[in-house]
């Protein structure tokens, strides 16, 4: 605890006096993002052309999609970020984020006997959870030079998500007894220019990559049980859902 | 009658001290109310000039060809007006002013439609613009011999005027350059020869029905031929009388036989050049055609207006035109225009400091390899003046250089701008030279001669000063100055980079002036492309942007903006000029350290501004089409993932900001902040904003040593 608050106290006194001229001498930030990413790498029951693709022709449990109520059309997820950013160099960015997750999950569950292999149904849930995280963001790139918060940017994230899934998005009810905590690391590129006096716009391109376990990757699906397929659903969601996401947001500088 | 007395004595005391001094001559600047033509934003004129156009009856491309022409002229025009050249109100436009008046007394109408103006530019030349505006380059009139000679010159621009030559050169250059009407199939080289051709004949005409105007007048018609020969030999140093070394000459510091020139070259003039693809036909065949016109004249006078006021015109042209030359970097010719005028003005400090000035450009010029004279122009009487400078090693140059300049201060021994050039002089030479320059020259005429020198008779050139110990304190001073700074400049290579020290302190600054600030949007896209009325719209807004990124910084401001000035704002015009001038030249110098030559000048606006820290800043703006659309818009479709990303670069366009940012210590001549910075991002008035705010930031935390 001491040697962070030596860290964190030293890293003030640096940037105190650094040279950071920021927007007219402000040098906070605060953006309201929605990182939105075509429902492609995780499922969600408006995207029809998605789930067609992954399910068309396939004999595994739940691949009765056609019976499902899905509205035709191109589908995207979200994530509702809130990001506070300190400019600490003329180039350099420390922030934080708080995120809602909430994407779509298929989940398995038996409708004959346990020993029954093929009295399963499918449904379609909803990953719920949040993520916090914290960013390096350097204003620089090699075709522009750039006066932060305006300018080209690159950034490095590193997100903790907690997740469940729900019944709907309006449920509370867990589906699991324990939440899926998982890191996140991206990469994300993009620019900020200034649309009204200390608004900005944000946009960019975000890639991520969720550290869950691989394993349903590597193993034969139809020897997963429900569980383990609703499990193996979750995560695959989640990965999908951090794999890129095209970064939109806007932020204001109150100081 | 006391009254009386009191009102003339204050008129004629008001007239002494407006009165140019030439032995302390001060630069030609804008005077008294800045005229309409300064003052009023380009967009209104070029709404005004559009609607005049009579374009009833003509094709649908020309009606095109004309706007444009007004839209591009009208702006270029402007910029030129305000940059800083241009005169108004002065003596020498005041008169110029008065001789079109008597040239056009027999033509009414034109009177209150045609304006004319100085301009401080060394070039033999007049020129008119498509709305009346005449410009007279000091270069011309410091050559004429009399008003006639100008009264028909402004006859001929008269013309230009009248018969909308500019307009009408324009419209008939797109129609050649796009090979419409008579123009299809021609080749290029076909082309060029066409347009020369129409450029000529609207010259002759020029001529000729110039001439028509000018027999109007009361002007003495036999001397108007002599104007081709002053034009003809307008590339010619504009310099009078036999050199004569002996003017730098003193005691035992005699210049060798060598550095003399026993015969000089015969000057080449063809006034029978090829002009084929010339935009004027050559001065044999002008002279020929207008002389013959001019049998049909009768007698005049050469002065109508006033001997005296032409010629004190011309003298101060002259006199300017010494100042140009240094700011252009001529020295040469400001050294030989220097000692011509000098035979006039003997003791004219200010012509003394000019042939020192001039000496001192060259010299630094010579050490750094690069002083060039060119042998065609530098022929005649002249040649002895080149041959001087030319034969003399840089060791020679620089001791005569530095001979001159502090024989110069030691008249007026408060000159900053001559003690800078001193100092930088004698640094640079000992910079150059590996020898130890203490043991090179005598220090009393008592003292042993030195033996085995390069050049024994520079010796000597340090022993007629007034105060001669105090020359060498200094001398040596500045010696050990250098050899620190060799010994500096060695380790500096070695390590390449410098660093901040910490004993470095942030420079105390708590005003700037930003100089006439300049900003160009273009939209490459469109068939418009320099977007002027966006572009004038930012900078007549600018002023208060300059000031709240200053004010966020504790830091006034004051701007110095031509594009928001009213017709009392006179300072604003004159304070632009000598800092562009300055601007220019330090631009111009790839000599570090060397001083400007106007630099007395600037200080004196650095007090009446009461600050020393003057910022030029400007942007650009870009707007083109992207590149390979197709192609992205192909991944957009088959790569799902990337869509949107491919739906914006297909559905916006390429747009890229230039941004530069100087900032200037006029009086010790430091540049405190370089800010250059391209943005592939669209501009508006936040980023505007974003970046001056930059630049006065990084201002306000320069550093300097102690």
């Amino acid at each position: 605890m001491r040697s962070s608050l030596v860290i964190l106290l030293t890293l003030l006194a640096g940037t105190a006096a650094a040279q950071v001229p920021g927007y007219m001498g402000k040098r906070f930030t605060i953006f309201l993002d929605g990182n939105v990413a075509p429902a492609m790498f995780v499922q969600n029951e408006n995207n029809a052309l998605a789930v067609r693709s992954l399910f068309a022709g396939s004999d595994l449990p739940g691949s009765n999609i056609e019976d499902r109520p899905y509205k035709k059309g191109f589908a995207f997820n979200y994530r509702p970020q809130a990001t506070l950013e300190y400019l600490v160099r003329r180039r350099l960015a420390l922030g934080v984020s708080y995120s809602r997750l909430q994407m779509g999950t298929v989940r398995a569950y038996q409708t004959g006997g346990e020993t029954s292999d093929t009295d399963y149904k499918t449904d379609f849930d909803v990953v719920k959870g949040m993520a916090t995280g914290f960013h390096i963001k350097l204003y620089a790139d090699s075709r522009s030079e750039a006066i932060a918060p305006l300018g080209f940017y690159h950034m490095l994230s590193v997100y903790l998500t907690q997740t469940n899934t729900y019944d709907d998005k309006h449920s509370k009810v867990k589906q699991f007894r324990d939440d899926f905590k998982y890191p996140v690391v991206s990469y994300g590129w993009g620019k900020q220019t200034m649309f009204a006096r200390n608004f900005l716009v944000k946009t960019g391109v975000e890639l991520g990559y969720a550290f869950v376990p691989g394993n349903y990757m590597k193993e034969d699906r139809y020897e997963w049980t429900v569980q383990e397929y609703s499990g193996y659903n979750v995560h695959g969601s989640l990965l999908g859902y951090y794999l890129i996401n095209v970064s939109i947001a806007v932020g204001y500088i109150p100081f | 009658m006391k009254h009386l007395y009191l009102a003339t004595a204050l008129v004629v005391s008001c007239v002494l001290a407006k009165a140019q001094d030439f032995d302390h001559y001060q630069t030609l600047l804008p005077q008294g109310p800045v005229p309409k033509d300064f003052t009023e934003r380009s967009s209104a004129k070029v709404a005004v000039d559009i609607s005049s156009l009579d374009q009833k009856k003509e094709k649908g491309r020309v009606r095109k060809a004309k706007k444009k022409f007004v839209l591009e002229s009208t702006y270029s025009i402007d910029g030129f007006l305000t940059g800083g050249s241009v005169l108004f109100n002065d003596e020498v436009s005041t008169y110029l002013a008065s001789v079109l008046g008597e040239v056009l007394k027999p033509y009414p109408e034109l009177q209150n439609k045609i304006r004319i103006y100085a301009v401080k530019s060394p070039v033999v030349n007049a020129y008119t613009t498509n709305n009346g505006i005449i410009f007279v380059n000091l270069g011309l009139l410091a050559r004429l011999e009399n008003e006639a000679q100008l009264a028909f010159i402004l006859s001929h621009e008269i013309i230009h005027f009248q018969n909308k030559h500019v307009i009408n050169a324009y419209v008939n250059n797109v129609e050649i350059r796009r090979g419409r009407g008579d123009y299809r199939n021609l080749s290029l080289q076909d082309k060029s020869m066409v347009r020369s051709k129409f450029s000529q004949e609207l010259e002759s005409e020029a001529d000729l029905a110039g001439v028509e105007i000018f027999l109007k007048s009361a002007y003495k018609k036999d001397s108007i031929h002599q104007v081709f020969d002053i034009l003809k030999t307008a590339e010619f140093p504009l310099t009078w009388g036999r050199f004569d070394n002996q003017v730098f000459e003193g005691g035992q510091y005699i210049f060798p036989d060598t550095l003399e020139l026993a015969t000089v070259r015969k000057p080449k003039v063809d006034d029978n050049a090829d002009d084929s693809g010339a935009t004027h036909p050559n001065i044999r065949k002008r002279k020929r055609a207008v002389v013959r016109k001019l049998d049909k004249g009768g007698t005049g006078e050469e002065y109508k207006v006033s001997k005296t006021q032409f010629l004190k015109a011309r003298k101060l042209a002259q006199f300017d035109l010494c100042r140009t030359y240094l700011l252009d970097h001529n020295f040469m010719e400001a050294f030989a225009l220097g000692l011509s005028l000098q035979r006039e003005n003997p003791e004219s400090a200010y012509l003394r400091e000019i042939v020192a000035k001039g000496l001192y450009g060259m010299a630094r010029l010579r050490i750094a390899g690069k002083l060039t004279i060119s042998e065609d122009t530098w022929t005649g009487e002249p040649e002895r003046f080149a041959a001087f400078i030319s034969r003399q090693s840089s060791y020679e140059l620089s001791v005569l250089a530095i001979r001159e300049l502090y024989r110069c201060l030691e008249l007026s021994p408060d000159n900053e701008e001559l003690s800078l050039m001193v100092d930088d002089l004698t640094r640079s030479f000992a910079f150059h030279e590996d020898i130890d320059l203490s043991e090179e020259f005598k220090r009393s005429a008592s003292e042993k001669d030195i033996s085995e020198l390069d050049y024994p008779y520079t010796q000597y050139a340090f022993i007629g000063f007034r105060d001669v110990p105090a020359f060498f304190t200094r001398f040596e001073k500045n010696l050990s100055v250098a050899a620190k700074l060799k010994k500096e400049s060695k380790i500096r290579k070695r390590r390449k980079k410098q660093r901040h020290s910490r004993k470095d302190k942030l420079i105390d600054v708590s005003k700037v002036v930003v100089v006439n600030p300049f900003y160009k949007k273009y939209d490459l896209h469109k068939r418009q492309k320099a977007r002027h009325q966006e572009s004038e719209e930012v900078l007549v807004n600018i002023n208060d942007k300059i000031s709240e990124a200053g004010g966020r910084l504790d830091l006034s401001t004051e701007v110095l903006n031509t594009h928001a000035m009213s017709s009392s704002q006179v300072n604003i015009m004159r304070s632009n000029s000598v800092l562009n001038d300055w601007i220019d030249e330090k631009m111009r110098s790839d000599y570090e350290g060397m001083i400007s030559p106007i630099h007395n000048e600037a200080v004196a606006l650095s007090a009446a501004h009461k600050t020393e820290y003057f910022a030029w800043v400007g942007g650009m703006t870009f707007k083109s089409r992207k590149h390979a659309k197709f192609f992205y818009a192909l991944v957009g479709a088959t790569v799902i993932p990337v869509a949107p990303l491919s739906l914006i670069y297909v559905g916006s366009r390429e747009k890229r900001t230039l941004y530069y940012g100087l900032v200037f210590n006029i009086r010790n001549e430091r540049l405190e902040v370089a800010d250059f910075r391209t943005m592939p991002l669209k501009d508006n008035g936040h980023m505007m904003r974003s970046n001056l705010y930059y630049t006065l930031f990084k201002l306000k935390k320069s550093t300097y040593e102690p």
